[in-house]
């Protein structure tokens, strides 16, 4: 959790909690971002991000992370405008109740015309997004204030510390999204 | 300059009701008790729709 939330910190005080019994070995865990309320991010146009993600708690023979380690099982990232209408909504949710089962976005009715081929409901396929992705997202594309000086190097050291990171995608700072 | 957060407390089972109840009037204007019957019912079924998610994202705090 402490990678999560030092990335988190590059735009906001609010924490992650998890539930109740997250910190012990096992599966169906979850944490939320600022107990689901929204956090207000200072940008140009203020946004509001939303971040939740169910985990296991696992045993690994990787003496770097072990003896346990966090196995991320789902997600769900939202950003909103400050009226809270969607923007992006990035969703990995299996077992739930969508047939929809990989890693997809949705893109926001606010940010289509009207007779648009997509639609807030399209799945966009994607890969697995990493919250840190998110955050390089928001402070590079979306204009949202970071907090501290150093946000870049610390998304990265995170994103590289993430599953993601370590199968040697691209790293943080040069993420383009394509 | 902000320090990076450690470990912090748990969602308890009492908070994370509240915490439901609190999204599902907010978002849906119904209970959390309406939510997770809806839920369980399948009436969100393949509803990726941002309130239903807002929701939903809170089951795993206040479902039981």
């Amino acid at each position: 959790m402490e990678p999560l939330q030092r990335a988190a910190s590059c735009v906001t005080e609010s924490v992650f909690r998890p539930s109740v019994n997250g910190y012990r070995g096992g599966s169906g865990h979850a944490m939320i971002l600022n107990e689901g309320r929204p956090v207000r991010l200072r940008a140009a146009q203020p946004l509001l991000l939303f971040a939740q993600l169910e985990y296991d708690v696992v045993r690994t023979d990787d003496v770097d992370r072990g003896p346990w380690k966090v196995r991320t099982r789902g997600y769900r990232y939202h950003v909103l405008s400050a009226d809270e209408r969607e923007l992006v909504l990035y969703h990995w949710h299996p077992g739930s109740t969508s047939r929809y089962e990989d890693p997809h976005a949705h893109v926001g009715g606010s940010q289509l015309l009207h007779g648009a081929v997509l639609t807030g409901k399209t799945h966009l396929p994607g890969g697995r997004i990493v919250f840190e992705q998110v955050l390089t997202l928001l402070i590079r594309e979306c204009d949202v204030v970071p907090r501290r000086d150093d946000h870049a190097d610390v998304l990265d050291d995170c994103f590289q510390g993430s599953p993601s990171g370590g199968r040697g995608r691209r790293r943080a700072k040069g993420i383009t999204h394509g | 300059m902000t320090s990076a957060a450690t470990t912090h407390d748990k969602i308890s089972v009492e908070e994370g009701r509240a915490l439901l109840d609190e999204a599902a009037r907010h978002w849906l204007g119904i209970s959390r008790e309406e939510f997770i019957a809806a839920w369980d019912a399948g009436h969100y079924r393949d509803d990726e729709s941002l309130a239903v998610q807002q929701v939903a994202m809170l089951l795993p705090f206040g479902r039981e």
